[in-house]
Parts: structure tokens; C-alpha cells; sequence
């Protein structure tokens, strides 16, 4: 149960938006811009980030939508995301994707964990100023997010099965209020 | 230094809101 009044049995962060509309506008235009919007990274990819980040910080509901939705844009290769979440060796990925992941996680733990040595990482498998860039917001700005959803306790359902729908609206429609 | 070439020279997070003007104005509607 949420710590403050929201409508119940509204899931995770869309209850707060709700309470909020003033700050979950922008809330949301930024999750369509970073997760939709025009970027060297592919949607599938970028919700990869979220959904790793979200992990990391330990976010249920945010690991799990983010999860489902990089589930149904990655198709086929959809194994890759359960290969990152549970931390499995050799994980089907791009050198370029690995070092970002690598990057968000540095990110996840705080701004100043970023070395020369992980950008140079990056560059040395292909990645590029945006990639770097869009990277690194991704992971800042779903550290906010998954403090803003477990800070407020927002409603986090607990069976896998909730998340199936959400994600394939996700995936298909982003990230509109 | 900053990791990446934001392209100006604004200090803060001016230099990566110009660098991207998309995420920039929206992070600014949110402030």
C-alpha cells in the first residue's frame, strides 16, 4: 500500500502520476524521449538499460514493466534479458551494449563512479558521444524514477503475469499519460 | 572534463541540456 493517498490498485509510477499530473506530465514526456525518441540506440536496447538499472537499484515494478517491454521488443532475442537480470556469464549482447550496461551500472551507483577508463571502455567497443550520452541519462533518470515509485511505496504487483499486458502497451504505445 | 563532446562550453548540466535539446527541454519543463 502506498504512503500516500493514490488510487488504489493503480500499479507502480502511473498512480503517482495521477496524483501529481504537474510533475507526471514532464515525467512521462521524458520516459517517451529517452525510451522512444530519436537515438543511435534501439528501443529494445534502451529498455534494456531501464530495465538493468531498475534491477540494480532493486525496483520491482520498474525492473519488471521495463523487463516485459524490452521482452517484446527484442523479439526472438528476447533471452538476452533474463540472460542480464540474472546476472548469467556470456550474455548474447554487442560489445558496445555490454560497455554501456557496464556504464549504467557505474551511473546506478552514483555520478562520480564514472572513470575515463569506463568511457574509454565504451569508445573501444564502438560507442559514440550519443550512445554515451543517452546511456547515461537513461540510468540517472531510472535511479529518480525507481526512487520516486519505492520512496512513495506505490502499488507493486507481485505476480509475473501482471506485467505481460503492461509491457506489450509499452512496447506498442510508449509512454503517454 | 567532461566524458563526452557536449559541443559548447556551458558548465553544468547547461552543457549536456544544449547537447541534447530534446531531453534539455523537457528535464527544464520538470525543474
Amino acid at each position: 500500500m502506498a504512503y500516500i493517498s493514490v488510487k488504489e490498485g493503480v500499479p507502480g509510477i502511473r498512480s503517482l502520476f495521477q496524483f501529481s499530473p504537474e510533475t507526471g506530465g514532464p515525467l512521462c514526456e521524458l520516459a517517451e524521449i529517452l525510451l522512444r525518441g530519436a537515438s543511435p540506440l534501439s528501443s529494445a536496447e534502451r529498455e534494456l538499460i531501464a530495465a538493468y538499472v531498475s534491477h540494480r537499484n532493486g525496483c520491482a515494478f520498474c525492473r519488471n514493466s521495463h523487463a516485459a517491454a524490452a521482452r517484446c521488443l527484442f523479439g526472438d532475442d528476447k533471452k538476452v534479458v533474463d540472460e542480464l537480470l540474472r546476472e548469467q556469464n556470456g550474455i548474447s549482447l554487442s560489445k558496445k551494449m555490454n560497455a554501456l550496461l557496464d556504464l549504467a551500472g557505474k551511473v546506478q551507483l552514483g555520478g562520480q563512479s564514472v572513470q575515463a577508463g569506463d568511457i574509454e571502455s565504451a569508445r573501444n567497443a564502438g560507442a559514440e558521444d550519443s550512445d554515451i550520452h543517452d546511456t547515461v541519462l537513461i540510468a540517472a533518470s531510472f535511479s529518480m524514477f525507481n526512487r520516486y515509485v519505492d520512496g512513495l511505496g506505490a502499488f507493486t504487483p507481485g505476480e509475473e503475469s501482471a506485467y505481460l499486458d503492461m509491457g506489450k502497451r509499452m512496447s506498442e504505445k510508449g509512454y503517454h499519460l | 572534463m567532461a566524458h563526452i563532446d557536449f559541443q559548447n562550453d556551458l558548465p553544468g548540466i547547461r552543457g549536456p541540456m544544449v547537447f541534447r535539446p530534446e531531453t534539455g527541454a523537457v528535464l527544464n519543463e520538470l525543474a
